[in-house]
């Protein structure tokens, strides 16, 4: 019997020293990567030892704070203690407090020391911290001093009379609203339904959870739509850039047929009978799929997928502030990322008012409401105005950069006026605002699924001749455009034109 | 007697050291350690009466494998008193008639060759602990495997340890020709009757369905693979091992399909983040943990995983110690279960007779086994399947029993060393039965 007590020796020996090495990898290779999971308090207990930054609307209103417990029992009128306590700190305890409630839930993000950190409170979390590109959390809890360090605060681009048009108008709806000036680029509302108040998702978290998954996504970036009617301002791009005649009438019967090539494809209008005679403005104005569709397969896909890329379709957009795992889902043509070189007959038609494969994220279409809005220039989306040190020192300051360039300012200016004239006769003529020149598209998109109502969208800025906001509306199930997402538009962009006089 | 008294009574001091030591360190770092020190002063004195008592009745076996298991405690006992001082002192109770047990084990029993006298008796004593717990057992943690008796509850899947080993001991000394030689001939193969391994497969059979029943996977591994390590020692055919390796995987395969709580651990072990608040949340909080620990650890009582991982002083009281401990510390207590199974294999090879070399091998590869399955599941390299880490962990039942063990180590080690080995014996007055 020795010998197989020796050979088991000798095979303990090497499990043994598996063991070890699973040892290894967990404390010395993996440990980093470790200390970043969700679930893992230990770098979320460190950060406690610095006083985190503030982060504030435009105008200086609080969207996030920390306060001392007692700071908490002056401004709430019961004392409110973290969650969870670092053992054996010696400094004080802080409570993150969001005064706006549920208002910025997916932009600003939640704080939890059960749940982590999502949203901007995640993504600039070094900069709350005040920490350098290459330091980290764990070399600056280790430098042990009496006070504690402070953080940066955060000015953001947003603005809360913006923002709470925004959520008051999808409150019990599902969607999102995204709001953008143009000229600069500065996001002035993101907001994502449903919503739940960060403050009580310690507290809550069963009753918010039960709201279902979507309630922590933030749709506005990370959730694509089919745009439906809305990419027609995309369409209407690739057709101007084609040399299309913008005053050539095409009689619409409500019904066309395109072949080429082999190819056939009908087309339909939401209006039976069609529009009659229409020109590129009245097309937009009455959003006439026909028109669109057969002037696209015209034009031939080519011409329509540079269009679509000069939007940005295929390409990460640049929104550093959310970086990380809040990404913006790019928008896209196929399996919703990519752009394909080309496209048959039936996808291009079918694209070009919307449909097909389109997919797209509400701050994507405000984006492109934007760029016509500024005479063709897509300006770089920014939610960051500035960030100030602890002694008051700006350390970061907003400047505008174009991001692309999708249209010249004539075809701007073509596209702006057939949005004018949906207001003024047009998809959106109930809710033309007295006073204000609005510019604005429609869409209802279907969903695949035909049990359940359209989505509706609604992309507009205002005013049109000097434009200080661009919107882009989503309400899931909101069947027409003008009738559910156009409302809320309406009131953001009031909300805005109120402000700026 | 020792064969070098002094000496040996060094060893003893160690593990005395490192529980003062350890008390120490839980002062310095602000906790309430007052209660502990009668505690540590009464197994301090139980220790050294224990090796008092030794050298008193003249033992000659191994002098390592006692304090190294000690060694264990006494960490086990530090880190208990940090994660739950109320358990610690119960613990310190535990410990202290474990060594009590040991010695009556050691001095009681006089030859352990006593206790293979009545096979079956033993084989009927796995049969009905297993099937009272199933019946009358209390639900913890998911397994159906622990007994009230009174006020106290103890887990009978610990004792059936001992009953099962020592009748796999003492069957496969009396088949073990038989069973390595195979007397029905199967195409090129020769395989024992069913007469012969019938026994041994029933009982090894049933066990691991009642363990199933209870749900007990982790006993229920520890058992199955004993059992063929024990079968492995006795024949030396490998053929048996890599018989049992399918066998395995496809009971494996079987429970998978069948049971949905081994899916979920399944699922666990695979991707614990995706579930890192619910059922995940365990194992993620141990990696978390361990991973914190770096080289030296945080230092005791500066590590969140005492308080965050689910049952943190009895099945992952390991991740505790790599934490605060670091890969120093965890590397030390791997470095003393290794120390431990080389005493134990030392001892069966240097064995009086069959019976003791099985016994003791089959011993040293249950303390392996059991240190693997448990280590290896809180650092996810396996499933997780719960088992406390002998010694250390929390638990009145597995420390006695394992206590029991050290006992019968101690005795087979004490009379080879007394009597000759069986070689020397094979030598001088030809093969004794």
């Amino acid at each position: 019997m020795t010998r197989s007590i020796k050979r088991a020796a000798l095979g303990l020996t090497i499990c043994f020293s598996i063991l070890s090495l699973g040892l290894v990898y967990w404390q010395f290779i993996n440990s980093d990567e470790l200390l970043t999971k969700p679930g893992n308090l230990r770098a979320i207990y460190m950060e406690q030892e610095i006083w985190r930054g503030g982060i504030f609307d435009r105008n200086g209103e609080i969207l996030a704070k920390s306060y001392t417990p007692d700071e908490m029992l002056k401004l709430v009128g019961k004392k409110v203690m973290p969650a969870i306590r670092p053992p054996g700190s010696n400094y004080p305890l802080q409570v993150r407090y969001f005064p706006q409630g549920d208002l910025f839930a997916h932009v600003v993000g939640e704080y939890s020391f059960i749940y982590g950190k999502t949203g901007l409170e995640s993504s600039l979390n070094k900069t709350l911290l005040g920490l350098g590109p290459n330091e980290s959390i764990e070399s600056a809890a280790d430098q042990l001093i009496n006070e504690p360090r402070r953080g940066n605060d955060v000015v953001l681009t947003l603005d809360s009379k913006i923002q709470a048009a925004a959520v008051e108008g999808l409150a019990g709806k599902s969607g999102a609203a995204v709001a953008i000036n143009p000229k600069t680029g500065e996001i002035l509302a993101m907001a994502s339904a449903p919503t739940f108040d960060p403050n009580q998702l310690d507290t809550n978290y069963q009753a918010i959870n039960a709201i279902g998954q979507q309630v922590f996504v933030n749709k506005a970036i990370n959730a694509t739509f089919a745009p439906g009617s809305t990419m027609k301002l995309v369409t209407a791009g690739a057709l101007l850039r084609s040399g299309i005649d913008v005053n050539q009438v095409y009689n619409d019967t409500g019904h066309d047929r395109v072949k080429a090539n082999g190819e056939s494809r009908d087309v339909v209008d939401e209006l039976q009978g069609g529009y009659g005679n229409v020109d590129f403005y009245k097309a937009l104005a009455y959003s006439s799929n026909t028109y669109f569709a057969t002037r696209a397969a015209m034009a031939g896909s080519s011409q329509f997928l540079a269009a679509t890329r000069r939007f940005g379709f295929g390409q990460q957009i640049p929104l550093w502030e959310l970086e990380n795992q809040n990404n913006p889902i790019r928008a896209g043509l196929v399996n919703s990322t990519g752009v394909p070189s080309q496209l048959n007959l039936g996808a291009l038609m079918d694209s070009a008012y919307g449909q097909a494969q389109v997919q797209v994220t509400p701050l994507h279409m405000a984006m492109i409401g934007a760029a016509i809005a500024n005479n063709g220039q897509m300006m770089r989306p920014a939610l960051v105005e500035k960030v100030i040190g602890p002694n008051q020192q700006t350390v970061y300051r907003f400047q505008p950069e174009v991001w692309l360039n999708p249209l010249n300012p004539g075809e701007a200016q073509e596209i702006k006026q057939g949005m004018l004239d949906a207001v003024q006769y047009g998809t959106a003529s109930n809710l033309a605002i007295p006073g204000i020149s609005m510019a604005a598209k429609t869409g209802s998109a279907e969903t695949g699924d035909r049990n359940k109502p359209a989505n509706g969208w609604f992309v507009a800025f205002a005013p049109a001749d000097n434009p200080v906001i661009a919107v882009a509306v989503l309400v899931e199930g909101g069947g027409t455009g003008a009738g559910s997402a156009g409302p809320i538009a309406r009131n953001m962009i009031l909300a805005a034109v109120r402000e700026s006089r | 007697m020792f064969k070098r008294p002094v000496a040996t009574l060094t060893l003893f001091l160690f593990p005395i050291a490192l529980l003062w030591l350890g008390l120490g360190l839980l002062y310095t770092s602000g906790k309430q350690v007052d209660n502990f020190i009668w505690q540590a002063a009464i197994f301090s004195v139980v220790l050294l009466a224990y090796y008092a008592l030794s050298v008193l009745l003249g033992y000659k076996g191994d002098r390592f494998l006692f304090p190294a298991v000690m060694c264990l405690t006494a960490i086990g006992l530090v880190v208990i008193a940090r994660i739950d001082p109320e358990l610690a002192k119960r613990q310190f109770l535990w410990v202290t008639c474990g060594i009590g047990v040991a010695a009556l084990c050691m001095w009681g029993i006089k030859d352990y060759r006593r206790l293979a006298r009545y096979q079956y008796v033993w084989a009927l004593l796995v049969l009905i602990l297993l099937a009272v717990t199933l019946i009358f057992g209390a639900t913890r943690g998911g397994a159906t495997s622990w007994l009230g008796v009174g006020s106290l509850s103890f887990e009978p899947e610990e004792f059936v340890k001992i009953a099962m080993i020592i009748f796999l001991a003492i069957y496969l000394k009396n088949n073990r020709e038989l069973l390595t030689i195979g007397t029905v001939q199967v195409g090129r193969f020769s395989v024992p009757e069913p007469r012969v391994f019938g026994p041994l497969a029933l009982l090894v059979g049933v066990s691991l369905l009642l363990l199933a029943a209870q749900k007990s996977l982790g006993t229920a591994l520890v058992f199955y693979g004993v059992a063929l390590f024990m079968v492995y020692l006795a024949t030396e055919k490998g053929s048996y091992l890599l018989l049992g390796i399918p066998v395995f995987l496809g009971t494996g395969f079987l429970g998978y399909k069948l049971f949905h709580h081994v899916q979920t651990r399944v699922e666990i072990w695979l991707n614990p983040w995706a579930t890192v608040y619910a059922q995940g949340s365990q194992i993620a909080q141990s990696l978390f943990a361990i991973g914190s620990g770096g080289l030296f650890g945080l230092g005791l009582g500066h590590g969140l995983g005492a308080t965050r991982i689910p049952a943190s002083e009895t099945d992952f009281i390991f991740a505790v110690i790599a934490e605060e401990f670091g890969f120093i510390g965890a590397m030390a207590i791997l470095l003393l279960f290794i120390v431990i199974i080389y005493r134990c294999f030392v001892i069966a090879l240097k064995a009086n007779d069959e019976f003791g070399t099985l016994l003791a091998g089959g011993l040293g590869f249950l303390f392996a086994l059991e240190a693997l399955i448990i280590v290896a599941g809180v650092t996810k390299l396996l499933p997780l399947t719960g088992i406390p880490l002998p010694w250390v962990s929390y638990g009145g039942s597995s420390f006695l029993v394992h206590m029991f063990l050290l006992g019968c180590l101690s005795n087979i080690s004490h009379i080879s060393e007394s009597y000759g080995t069986a070689s020397q014996l094979r030598v001088g007055k030809g093969i004794t039965g």
